[in-house]
């Protein structure tokens, strides 16, 4: 028998509240990757907006439960499921790999794109940083016959200096880049019960450390290079002791994060 | 709290279903809690695993579905049983009955 009228305006004014925006879009975001690989058909159309508004109703459960948008969001895709079913149930070939089901939750192909081209952009400024702090060093001896206009006394250490330092700041560059593309490397949905501000710190952090270990490279990749120096007996040292500091304490740090890394 | 495995309950998910619906008219949501509440947490029914049983028992006839109330600016789809599905439900009924007693013929002798 139907519900009355009354039961479901009953029901309609038990709406439950605390429903933000943001998980509007990344419910309905996870949900059209998910079917981003099953034909639209009306029956298909129609599953997948059940499916959106029993996880947004599932959401605000366990938000007015006491969890905050990421643990619930985390529990909502974490109770998702198989999209085999979901193509058995339409009749559709089971054995296709869904794309969808590869992506991290809310990133579109554009935005892959965008992270794929920034990588190479990444590889090519290291290689570059790594080619200009050789040229620094082997290139040395020379910069004094063919630079005698750029300083005046002893340009062969300007130059040097400067294709180290154009080399480090490719190494940061390359390095600091990558925190803009963390919605794309750090899905949410894998650390239910993690915090917003806690994931914020933890992006932060990384950011700086990915900064950090490109400086310790930088340090390593020069060192070989400054027995040109005097005192090249005391620098060298120096250089490998800061670079592997800088490492141990980044390390150290990021292990401090283990509530929030996937690969724990 | 031990869980029951996917496996044991997939012949039973469309009498789960079932079941519910021959109690009053339901959705989604609503039914889902319902059987995480029933089943006292034992079995957190997958939302592909659900939306799969309403397609497949929809297709068979035995249940049938209207457009509701609305949520968050959308129409909410509530199923209800229909004549072919309570006796479908009455069969699985009986069926269920006979398996428990075959099984239980079995597993009663034993002190696990």
């Amino acid at each position: 028998m139907e519900k009355t009228k009354t039961e479901m305006l009953t029901a309609e004014m038990e709406e439950p509240t605390g429903f933000s925006e943001q998980a509007y879009t990344k419910i309905q975001t996870y949900l059209d990757n998910m079917f981003a690989s099953i034909p639209p058909t009306d029956e298909a159309m129609r599953l997948k907006n059940d499916m959106y508004c029993s996880m947004l109703d599932k959401y605000n459960g366990y938000v007015q439960e006491g969890a905050n948008g990421n643990e619930a969001f985390g529990r909502v895709v974490g109770e998702f499921g198989s999209l085999d079913e979901i193509r058995a149930a339409l009749a559709l070939d089971t054995t296709a790999a869904p794309m969808a089901e590869c992506s991290p939750v809310g990133v579109t192909p554009e935005r892959k794109k965008q992270y794929d081209k920034f990588k190479i952009g990444q590889a090519v400024a290291v290689a570059c940083g790594v080619v200009l702090c050789i040229m620094s060093v082997f290139g040395y001896p020379f910069y004094s016959e063919y630079f005698t206009g750029i300083a005046e006394e002893e340009p062969e250490n300007f130059i040097f200096g400067l294709l180290i330092a154009a080399g480090v700041f490719l190494f940061v560059w390359a390095g600091t880049g990558e925190a803009k593309y963390y919605d794309v490397t750090l899905p949410e949905a894998l650390r239910p019960g993690v915090s917003e501000e806690r994931m914020a710190e933890y992006r932060k952090f990384l950011s700086v450390r990915q900064m950090l270990i490109s400086l310790a490279v930088a340090l390593f990749v020069v060192t070989p290079f400054t027995y040109v120096f005097p005192f090249s007996m005391v620098i060298m040292p120096i250089l490998v002791a800061v670079g592997v500091a800088i490492l141990i304490v980044v390390g150290a740090v990021h292990g401090i994060y283990s509530d929030v890394r996937t690969d724990k | 709290m031990a869980e029951l495995s996917s496996d044991i309950m997939r012949g039973y998910n469309d009498v789960i279903v079932l079941s519910i619906l021959a109690e009053s008219d339901s959705y989604g949501y609503e039914i889902s809690r319902c059987i995480t509440e029933r089943s006292s947490g034992r079995y957190p029914i997958k939302e592909t695993t659900l939306y799969s049983t309403f397609t497949r028992l929809e297709r068979n006839g035995y249940i049938r579905s209207y457009v509701g109330t609305e949520t968050f600016g959308r129409q909410r789809t509530y199923y209800s049983l229909t004549g072919s599905g309570r006796e479908y439900l009455a069969a699985k009924c009986a069926e269920w009955r006979i398996a428990k007693e075959v099984i239980g013929s079995f597993i009663d002798r034993l002190d696990f």
